[in-house]
């Protein structure tokens, strides 16, 4: 953990992101499951390399998964809540 | 949210299936992670004049959720002196048999996972962030969210059964393919 940068604290404003703008010597999107290797900084030792067919396995189950959750509807307190913030808002 | 132009708010409203699923993820439980997801709401919508327009408001609205959820687990942690053992029972490995999975499973096997791992992996290979980005919503460095993506795999793997390829023996992988039929083509 040595190049941990200053954690947000809870309650302060989160920092805005840039995309793609961040300084790194890591560049590069990882969406395709690669592994990539040699950068551990959280913990010793090196992580094992994954078969190329179990990544891949992996990667679209993750994906799979994820997208059903995505896909659940919204349930409607959240347009009650988006209507509650604008009417509050209008009083102001 | 005031003076905050109608496409900032559109783009808010379309976040929300995401944030959903992301809490969903962190916490493993429907209502929290939809109580989760409000609470980021409204927090976003309160501070939506102060985002930097141009950069990633989807980022931004995942670093409010993540850091809720996180400020969260310290108090509950001071509160319930038990959490490690509680932790520990839930972590109990029950073997997920690779064939036998559906998305319900996945997510299972997924809270499995230590949370900064499986916050990582979630970030990067089911919502596509960068690395960058993930660094900078979980704010840490570069090089550890690629470590901890990492591990996730490798402990992903291990609790779903996927094994490395060399891990299988002829007569494990035959009994792999008779039980579970070649879901996963093995060299």
């Amino acid at each position: 953990m040595t190049k941990v940068r200053g954690t947000p604290k809870p309650g302060e404003d989160p920092p805005s992101v840039e995309s793609g703008k961040r300084d790194s010597d890591h560049g590069g999107k990882d969406t395709d499951m690669q592994i990539s290797q040699g950068n551990g900084s959280d913990d010793a030792g090196p992580v094992p390399a994954l078969g190329q067919d179990i990544q891949k396995h992996l990667g679209r189950k993750l994906k799979a998964s994820y997208d059903e959750l995505v896909r659940q509807p919204v349930p409607d307190k959240f347009r009650q809540l988006l209507e509650e913030l604008e009417r509050q808002e209008k009083k102001q | 949210m005031n003076g905050a132009p109608q496409s900032l708010r559109d783009e808010l409203v379309r976040a929300i299936p995401n944030l959903r699923a992301f809490a969903m993820s962190l916490c493993g439980n429907s209502a929290r992670a939809d109580d989760l997801a409000q609470e980021t709401l409204m927090k976003a919508w309160d501070k939506l004049a102060t985002f930097q327009v141009g950069t990633n408001l989807k980022a931004w609205l995942f670093t409010i959720l993540r850091n809720i959820y996180f400020s969260e687990q310290r108090k509950r942690r001071r509160e319930v002196e038990d959490a490690d053992g509680q932790l520990s029972a839930r972590l109990a490995v029950h073997p997920e048999q690779l064939g036998h999975m559906d998305a319900c499973d996945f997510l299972d096997a997924l809270q499995q996972l230590p949370i900064d791992q499986r916050e990582a992996l979630i970030l990067v290979g089911a919502e596509g962030f960068s690395y960058e980005d993930v660094a900078a919503i979980s704010g840490c460095a570069v090089g550890t969210i690629k470590s901890r993506v990492n591990r996730a795999r490798q402990r992903l793997t291990d609790i779903l059964g996927l094994a490395n390829a060399s891990d299988y023996g002829p007569d494990r992988m035959a009994e792999a393919v008779i039980a579970h039929g070649p879901l996963v083509r093995i060299k």
